[in-house]
């Protein structure tokens, strides 16, 4: 305890103050200081006053006083409770909170700056841990946020091109990076750009990055943390790209197919290991979803072609009958649709069993792949009936293909006795559709099933030709 | 890249002061501020120039919706920004006068755009704060942890009182001025991300590249850019000047507005 002398209690309320009081001059010198910060801060006053206040803070600090505590003391003419750090002689550090006042003259002009300083080491270590505590929050909070906008995107994408520009946005979003490539390995060993942006390919198409191989090569996520870093042809594509660093996360889905998620940056950066994991699960996503397009597309496979035959199904011819008659209105040309229908198929049957009509199905389905033109489609309705639709066609070529047909189904079966033969029985409407007279498909296919029975009890083996 | 005039103007929030026959100056706020702190050396500048002022998006009145992290990861964004402000007001031979980070991004804008920005003058500039083996930048990497540590200390209670600054405060007048207001109101999610940006970055390289009359305006007495880093950054900028003036902190356009505004007028008078 201080004894008062009456002569001076004003000067000791100042000088033993609860709190520290400093004077600093415009230019940031220390003019006065009360004992009280002098004890908090283990110094002699005449190696105090004098020395540029900013001095005192720790460096983090005083970058923070430069940049944003003086300026507003300035423009305001006052900051309040704001927190600074001091450095004791021992590097010990002591925890403030400041108010500050800018003092004018009689005129208005600023002459000085005086600051009242708080003690807060008992709160601080609070507020360190409520500090540490909003950090982590915001971190999970953000990862979090991230997933799930990811998810979104995956979700609302309509085909694998728009997952992959989603991959990209996301990953791009999740790390801060300028921009994100995403490449694909082909069978040729090529990596193929399929989504967001690649600056390097940019200024220098189609070259392959050294740094892509060594990620390959370790399946491992690989840092290019600096320009220096970079082999001398990256670096000079980097500089001209204004890129200062980049990653690249190698993935491999499971049919073994490898890609590449690259990362661009403005600056050197190195990513944390939370964020190189934030990238891995949005990849995983997008991976994910494209697996599940896969599988739906082989199910929409699936619903369209005969399972036993792999020819299109009924469900396909008639798309694609319908899709035809239209085109060949558009174009002008005519369109031939035939029936076929298998003699001997049910002998088979019967006398070797369904196994035995199964592969007689398989072998005649192979047989008509072959001996149609490139571009016609060949179907099975169900049964022993098959169909052919040929667009662009005339009579003859129409009945080329028709006798091709009966040639191949009649040739022997290796797995059926002789005593079996199999042949076909051929109908064929030919059209010629115009704006009169458009025929649907249940039309075509009725016509030719007629076509196909006058074959049948004219021999069997045999072609009709209907002209519409 | 076309780029619409009024979405730029609102995304940075330009405003426009001065003697629009004058020569233009943009001048540029650096890393915890915002336009606000040209206020003393506006209007000892106002009656020959033209003076354009913007905020970086993410700082005072800018469009914070605009704030994508990607972009403004470094200070390429910002220079993209500087580039975007000249094509949208179609201006050319402009003065850009950058205070410390900006003095970078002008650099940038510059070694993009010589068309466009006439001259530099660079005001605390450091193109580099994290020493290495063989360069002194002033701080170590700890001390960016350090900032950032001090930068959340100050905003621990933002949510809550700096929150209503930002969506107005016609009810609360107590809370003073508006401008000041603006300038106190910094997200501190998007001031931690700047912070890492202005004192992370390296672009030492491109000074060599700028091609434009340059100034570097150097206080005497800054621990953020120290008078080395002054004549580094003049020493590599090729025929640049080089004025060292009588300002004490790394704000001299406030500590010293008239040095400032007199250095500026005898560069392009």
């Amino acid at each position: 305890m201080t004894m008062m002398t009456p002569e001076a209690p004003f000067e000791e309320l100042y000088q033993n103050a609860p709190c520290g009081y400093v004077s600093v001059s415009l230019d940031g010198v220390i003019v006065r200081a009360n004992l009280t910060i002098l004890r908090w801060l283990n110094r002699a006053e005449r190696e105090f006053v004098g020395t540029r206040f900013v001095t005192l803070l720790e460096p983090g600090a005083r970058m923070f006083y430069e940049t944003r505590q003086q300026p507003m003391l300035l423009l305001q003419g006052e900051v309040r409770e704001v927190s600074m750090r001091f450095q004791r002689p021992g590097g010990e550090v002591l925890p403030v909170l400041v108010n500050a006042t800018v003092v004018t003259s009689e005129a208005g002009e600023p002459t000085e700056v005086r600051m009242a300083i708080f003690d807060v080491t008992e709160r601080h270590q609070y507020e360190r841990d409520l500090i540490e505590a909003r950090r982590a929050a915001e971190m999970s909070a953000e990862r979090v946020r991230a997933l799930q906008d990811s998810t979104t995107a995956f979700a609302a994408a309509a085909d694998e091109n728009e997952v992959i520009e989603a991959l990209a946005a996301n990953v791009r979003a999740a790390v801060a990076a300028t921009a994100v490539a995403v490449l694909r390995e082909q069978d040729t060993g090529a990596l193929e750009i399929v989504g967001g942006v690649h600056p390097l390919d940019d200024v220098a198409p189609g070259t392959r990055w050294s740094a892509y191989d060594t990620a390959l090569a370790a399946m491992e996520h690989l840092s290019i943390g600096s320009i220096t870093e970079a082999d001398p042809e990256t670096a000079a594509a980097m500089r001209m790209a204004r890129v200062e660093s980049f990653t690249v996360l190698p993935v491999q889905n499971e049919q073994g197919v490898r890609g590449l998620i690259v990362s661009f940056f403005g600056r050197e950066r190195e990513l944390s290991e939370a964020a190189v994991d934030l990238k891995l699960s949005i990849t995983k996503q997008a991976m994910q979803a494209l697996k599940t397009m896969r599988l739906q597309r082989q199910l929409e496979q699936l619903a369209l072609y005969d399972e036993l035959t792999g020819l299109a199904n009924r469900k396909l011819l008639d798309e694609q009958l319908t899709t035809a008659i239209a085109s060949c209105l558009r174009d002008g040309t005519a369109l031939a649709l035939m029936f076929i229908d298998l003699d001997g198929f049910k002998a088979v049957n019967d006398n070797l069993g369904h196994r035995a009509g199964d592969t007689v199905l398989r072998e005649v389905a192979a047989r008509l792949r072959g001996v149609v033109r490139h571009n016609d489609l060949a179907g099975r309705l169900g049964g022993d009936e098959f169909v052919v639709i040929c667009e662009n066609v005339d009579e003859d070529s129409a009945l080329a293909v028709a006798s091709r047909i009966l040639e191949a189904v009649r040739a022997p079966y290796p797995e059926i006795p002789g005593s079996l033969p199999v042949s076909a029985s051929v109908g064929i409407v030919l059209t010629l559709p115009s704006a009169h007279s458009v025929p649907t498909s249940d039309e075509l296919l009725t016509r030719a099933d007629a076509a196909m029975y006058r074959s049948k009890n004219g021999g069997r083996d045999r072609v009709t030709i209907e002209l519409v | 890249m076309a780029v619409e005039a009024t979405n730029v103007r609102r995304r940075n929030n330009i405003t426009e002061r001065g003697n629009p026959a004058g020569r233009v100056l943009l001048l540029a706020h650096g890393f915890g501020c915002s336009q606000e702190t040209w206020r003393l050396v506006v209007p000892l500048l106002e009656a020959d120039y033209r003076i354009l002022l913007f905020d970086h998006v993410g700082s005072g009145s800018s469009d914070i919706s605009a704030y994508d992290r990607g972009k403004y990861d470094s200070l390429h964004g910002y220079a993209d920004d500087v580039v975007e402000i000249l094509e949208s007001l179609d201006l050319t031979d402009v003065v850009f006068v950058g205070h410390s980070v900006s003095a970078m991004i002008g650099v940038l804008a510059a070694n993009r755009e010589s068309s466009r920005i006439g001259a530099l003058v660079l005001l605390g500039p450091s193109p580099r704060y994290v020493d290495t083996d063989d360069y002194v930048g002033g701080f170590g990497k700890p001390d960016i942890d350090n900032l950032l540590d001090s930068l959340d200390a100050n905003y621990l209670g933002w949510s809550t009182t700096m929150a209503p600054m930002i969506i107005g405060n016609a009810d609360r007048p107590e809370l003073g001025d508006e401008l000041t207001d603006m300038f106190c109101a910094t997200n501190p999610t998007i001031a931690r991300h700047f912070a890492h940006v202005t004192f992370l970055s390296d672009n030492r390289a491109d000074l060599a590249a700028v091609r434009v009359p340059t100034l570097v305006l150097q206080a005497k007495d800054d621990i953020i850019a120290p008078i080395e880093v002054g004549e580094y950054v003049h020493a590599h900028v090729l025929g640049s000047a080089y004025q060292v003036i009588d300002a004490y902190g790394h704000c001299a356009q406030l500590s010293e507005p008239a040095e400032v505004a007199s250095a500026i007028r005898a560069f392009v008078p």
